[in-house]
């Protein structure tokens, strides 16, 4: 919640819970930056894999498309077997990049999720005991578990 | 299996939104299956047109409407299914949840000591979340994919035979795999959400605590242990998702290599001329629907180990029965007398050592008895079993003859008030936290209790005077203030019996007569069990019951005590008569240093 938002909600009476932001909101995706920084080898891997699962996807229509049009219709056994192979291949490759990208996925996101809830921790440390006079220990816990995830 | 079943009990109270619900299943089941068929029609037809048969436009436009149709149908089926599915596992989250909080509410004292506030709030929202996703994965989403599994495989080996098993080849591997996920992902989420539960355990002590933290410059060890617990959450974390992808990536292979086979069977077939290639491609169609509940199946699995290791913790605690239960003939007991009576009464806590020895009192109404004894020598286990907060192991405790177990707690509590040295303040107005209790108590009432309590004169300098909303934990107020308050809260319930305990923390002359006025008032009248720190209060009681490792070594009145030259003695010539001489240094009429007026 950003501080505008923050006082615009506290003058029209609500709290800063029942304020909703846009579902995008650049300002706050770029701060994530530094946060996902740390875990970039992951998410490379995550990138990576993502491109050859969805190519291999891709790829089973078309596969398919391949053994009615190219040996189905022209009565190929041989062929028909062939493309099936190419088809079996392509499935251990999407496995493959599947499980990598999950893998790498959870790794990252849990280590941004680290990085954030530490991040928020450390920060409200330095908050002044006014602070934590003003804001009930619920509504902060809300923030920093069931928030930040 | 059985903690699954326990959660679902309470959704099947919405009959009829688990009704509804069905109906949309079977709806969009229903029109999932029929777009098939209509596609293998469809193609059937256009290629009898390439061969030079004749079909009609109509047939064609038939088609394309009714697939048109059935794809409208199955999205709008499609949309009652979600929407109810999240408001069961929503509806049902709400009953449990309070279910919860009122159960936590009726446990016991010695429940309280031992749970720490972050592990029970870890349970009433992380847990509970997890029950929620579960719900509407176990009720809506799971029998729609064993529907969706059943129909598609029993059309298929209706439409041949042969192609229908190899289609379904790959079902054995799901109940397999599944198992086995789910019982590694059981324990890996029964250790993550125990890890869950320690992190609120540390933000939570560390929020409430932030003065003593701050105070003691702890803001180095408090940010290692979060980090500590943080990293251990997160590790947890990835060794589920890592069950969640083996089992997840290994069923869409076993799927995608079916298609495979289904491909290759049937394109051998339609060479061979067994089967139309409107057939073939009805069965990828049909094997096409289970590719949906197929990549989902690893996410269902995780939901149910995570549903299965939060249900354990959350009946963990519904189980949990108060050692400190009413009869179930307990008796509503009216306004008492307020003759108490202890004999022979012995205490511990669980399975620790012996707290109370023989204690033997007798208060009769209105009279003052004063506990004093070293730290750690059962004052406040005396007290705090009178309004049962723990029970006697053995002994009896009575108020006007009637042993205190053969009443309802609850009108056991209401003829006892208690004033708390660390009085909890509610997060709203002062007027609220005055008449805590006492949700009924007109305004006029609330400032009489105020006044008695000498803090109406500090509340009308408040900006929004009763209104005025106090912060968590009552920080905005002083420790005298805090104390004055809670004196209030006493006066508004007008108990007949009242605990107390006169300590303050060191405060001006001012607040230190202003707060014993009130609790002069406050006693006056009641039978008052107070752990006394105060030479007033001394003087004013009518009997002292002096505490040593769990027995009454002594007791009498002040003077009794003070010539028997014992415990009491050296209580008095350490504690009490700096006081005296305190107040003397600072002319403190005598009345007021002995108590205004002997009852």
């Amino acid at each position: 919640m950003n501080n505008i938002a923050g006082s615009a909600a506290k003058s029209a009476g609500m709290t800063e819970e029942e304020v909703f932001g846009s579902a995008y909101d650049h300002r706050v995706v770029t701060r994530l930056i530094p946060y996902v920084a740390p875990y970039k080898m992951f998410m490379a891997v995550a990138l990576g894999a993502m491109l050859v699962f969805a190519a291999t996807n891709v790829a089973v229509p078309w596969i398919i498309k391949l053994a009615i049009d190219g040996y189905i219709q022209h009565n190929d056994k041989a062929g028909l077997t062939l493309i099936i192979a190419a088809f079996f291949g392509n499935a251990v490759i999407n496995w493959l990049s599947n499980f990598a990208m999950e893998i790498s996925i959870a790794k990252a996101g849990q280590g941004v999720l680290f990085g954030l809830r530490g991040a928020m921790f450390r920060h409200l440390q330095r908050l002044s005991l006014n602070f934590f006079n003003k804001i009930e220990v619920g509504r902060l816990m809300s923030r920093v578990q069931g928030d930040v995830g | 299996m059985k903690i699954l079943l326990r959660i679902l009990q309470f959704t099947v109270r919405h009959k009829w939104m688990m009704a509804l619900s069905y109906l949309c299943l079977i709806g969009t089941t229903a029109f999932h299956l029929i777009l098939p068929r209509l596609f293998g029609e469809a193609i059937d037809k256009v290629a009898a047109m390439l061969d030079g048969g004749v079909v009609s436009n109509t047939t064609i436009l038939t088609i394309s409407l009714l697939i048109l149709g059935a794809g409208l149908a199955r999205g709008l089926f499609a949309y009652g299914q979600t929407y109810l599915g999240e408001a069961m596992g929503q509806v049902t989250v709400y009953d449990i949840r309070n279910k919860f909080y009122d159960h936590v509410q009726h446990l016991s004292f010695a429940f309280h000591d031992k749970q720490h506030t972050g592990n029970l709030m870890s349970r009433a929202i992380v847990d509970m979340e997890a029950i929620r996703l579960f719900v509407n994965m176990a009720l809506v989403r799971v029998p729609y994919y064993i529907l969706i599994f059943i129909s598609v495989s029993f059309v298929m080996i209706r439409m041949d035979l042969r192609l229908g098993l190899v289609s379904i080849s790959f079902l054995p591997v799901v109940p397999i795999l599944s198992i086995w996920t789910r019982t590694k992902q059981r324990a890996a989420w029964l250790r993550a959400q125990k890890k869950m539960a320690e992190l609120n355990t540390v933000l939570q002590e560390n929020f409430s605590g932030q003065k003593v933290v701050k105070a003691f410059a702890s803001d180095d060890y408090e940010e290692k242990k979060f980090e500590i617990k943080s990293d251990s959450v997160a590790k947890e974390m990835v060794t589920t998702s890592w069950y969640q992808a083996a089992n997840g990536t290994v069923l869409v292979l076993s799927y995608t290599t079916v298609v495979g086979l289904v491909l290759w069977y049937g394109g051998m077939r339609v060479i061979e001329g067994s089967l139309t290639p409107g057939q073939l491609a009805q069965a990828l169609f049909y094997l096409q629907i289970m590719s949906m509940p197929v990549r989902q199946l690893g996410m269902v699995v995780s939901n149910f180990a995570r549903a299965v290791s939060a249900g354990e913790r959350l009946f963990d605690i519904l189980d949990t029965e108060s050692p400190v239960k009413g009869k179930p003939n307990a008796v509503v007991v009216p306004r008492s007398k307020g003759h108490v009576r202890f004999e022979d009464v012995d205490c511990s806590y669980g399975n620790g050592p012996q707290v109370l020895k023989k204690i033997n009192i007798d208060a009769p109404p209105g009279r003052i008895t004063a506990l004093l004894g070293a730290p750690g020598s059962g004052k406040t286990s005396v007290v705090n079993l009178l309004p049962r907060f723990y029970d006697v192991n053995s002994g009896r405790i009575s108020i006007d003859g009637q042993s205190i177990r053969d009443v309802t707690l609850k009108s056991l509590r209401r003829n006892i008030g208690v004033v708390q040295k660390d009085v909890f303040l509610f997060n709203t107005s002062m007027r609220e936290n005055i008449a805590y209790g006492r949700g009924e108590a007109t305004m006029e009432e609330v400032v009489n209790a105020a006044r008695v309590a000498q803090l109406h004169e500090y509340i009308e300098t408040l900006p929004k005077g009763y209104e005025t909303v106090i912060g968590e934990r009552g920080v905005s107020l002083s420790g005298g203030q805090r104390q004055r308050l809670s004196i209030a809260r006493a006066v508004l319930l007008d108990p007949p019996v009242l605990i107390l305990d006169d300590s303050t923390s060191s405060v001006d002359a001012h607040t230190e007569e202003q707060i014993r006025a009130a609790m002069e008032a406050v006693m006056h009248g009641r039978t008052t069990f107070v752990i006394a720190h105060r030479l007033s209060t001394v003087h004013r009681a009518h009997q002292l019951l002096v505490l040593k490792a769990g027995e009454i070594v002594e007791r009498g009145t002040h003077q009794e005590l003070i010539r028997l030259g014992g415990l009491y003695r050296d209580i008095y010539d350490l504690q009490l008569r700096p006081q005296e001489e305190k107040m003397r240094e600072f002319d403190v009429p005598d009345a007021a240093r002995k108590g205004r007026a002997k009852a």
